[in-house]
């Protein structure tokens, strides 16, 4: 029998002992019946590095800004600040600190994970509420205030493109011209009358 | 500014979510797209351990779905035509419902995949094609295999530091004097 990688079933869930490997290639879980090819790479059979911090011994090392006891082996590369081994965490060729890291979350390119799409928001609600159309006298004004206050706000990250939020002001537009039209209409009817 | 992501796939027939896959420069990331928001998933080419692919069933759920809109389509088409009357609708049901059926065929073979990491196995819903997980094979492959290059070279250092023993340091020379 071929020793494959100790690795779980992706599809039941099933830790190590349910999958059966045919060769490196091809294997089957025994409990959910399902046959998988299989494409590894060296990272599946390199081992992981296993950090471990240095105490420090000498009273003029620098300490972890993090860790007093532990002794500061790299710098932030944004707030400067001293860490230790566990705080520095490697991210796209920069090292960074739990905190930087916390804080870049939102509008790091590298770090967000989700994000509201200023113009899809906008289209949607310019042309969803159609559907139910006396709401759109709500909807509208609210369309046209995320189509001009979303052009400014970060964009999707995938498609950045803003014409969304144009067709979206333009729709929004044209209902809030709409509106304005029946109600004028109705107020110099009865101003006639 | 540019954009660093390349598409890689375009999301499978799914309802509210879609789900396609990017390529940037040391990653790639499956985007969840509602419309309204976008949830990011990223993958580094040197965490990645491998992939499972399994064959789903999905082509021969939707062959069935489009042949059984085929035949009705068919049948309506057949009794319009034997009253005489010109089958204009149903006609266009038809079409349609052939245009999808050979779409769905020639796609080829639906599959799942499973991403495999460090941390994590994760299905990229993102592929649904077996073609579609060749074609983006083949095009990270090359980059996943030189991003983990250095993992390689160590792995051989160690094999080698492991097959030759550990060399004795020479003693000293003695001194004559
Ligand atoms: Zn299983
Ligand atoms: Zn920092
Ligand atoms: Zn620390």
């Amino acid at each position: 029998m071929f020793r494959g990688p100790a690795l779980p079933c992706p599809a039941c869930r099933r830790t190590y002992e349910a999958i059966d490997w045919i060769d490196a290639e091809h294997c089957r879980c025994l409990r959910c019946r399902e046959d998988f090819d299989f494409i590894s790479f060296p990272a599946l059979s390199a081992k992981s590095e296993v950090v471990r911090p240095q105490a420090i011994t000498f009273a003029e090392d620098s300490s972890c800004f993090f860790h007093a006891e532990n002794q500061a082996e790299k710098l932030c590369d944004d707030c400067g600040r001293f860490l230790c081994h566990v705080c520095a965490v490697p991210m796209s060729g920069r090292t960074l600190c739990p905190t930087c890291i916390a804080s870049a979350k939102k509008n790091d390119v590298q770090l967000v994970t989700s994000r509201v799409v200023p113009g899809g928001a906008a289209l949607l609600l310019a042309v969803l509420p159609i559907l139910m159309w006396p709401i759109t006298c709500i909807t509208a004004p609210a369309a046209l205030y995320l189509a001009i206050t979303g052009w400014k706000k970060p964009q999707s990250l995938v498609k950045p493109r803003r014409w969304k939020l144009l067709v979206a002001g333009l729709i929004a537009s044209l209902q809030i011209i709409g509106w304005c039209v029946v109600v004028g209409g109705l107020f110099l009817n009865s101003a006639t009358l | 500014m540019k954009n660093p992501y390349t598409r890689l796939t375009r999301s499978p027939v799914s309802f509210g979510v879609y789900r396609h896959l990017w390529l940037a420069d040391d990653h790639i990331m499956q985007v969840e797209s509602t419309g309204y928001s976008e949830n990011y998933q990223r993958f580094r080419f040197e965490d990645i351990q491998g992939f499972f692919v399994t064959t789903s069933n999905w082509r021969i759920w939707w062959n069935i779905v489009w042949g059984l809109w085929v035949i009705v389509a068919g049948l309506a088409f057949a009794g319009a035509l034997s009253n005489y009357e010109t089958p204009v609708v149903s006609a266009v049901f038809l079409i349609i419902g052939l245009t999808f059926l050979c779409w769905n065929s020639l796609l080829g073979r639906t599959c799942r995949v499973f991403i495999v990491t460090k941390v994590q196995t994760a299905q990229l819903g993102s592929i649904g094609r077996r073609r579609t997980f060749n074609r983006v094979m083949a095009r990270i492959q090359p980059l996943i295999t030189a991003a983990q290059a250095s993992l390689v070279n160590n792995e051989q250092e160690f094999a080698r530091a492991a097959e030759t023993p550990p060399s004795i340091p020479a003693p000293p020379p003695l001194s004559s004097t």
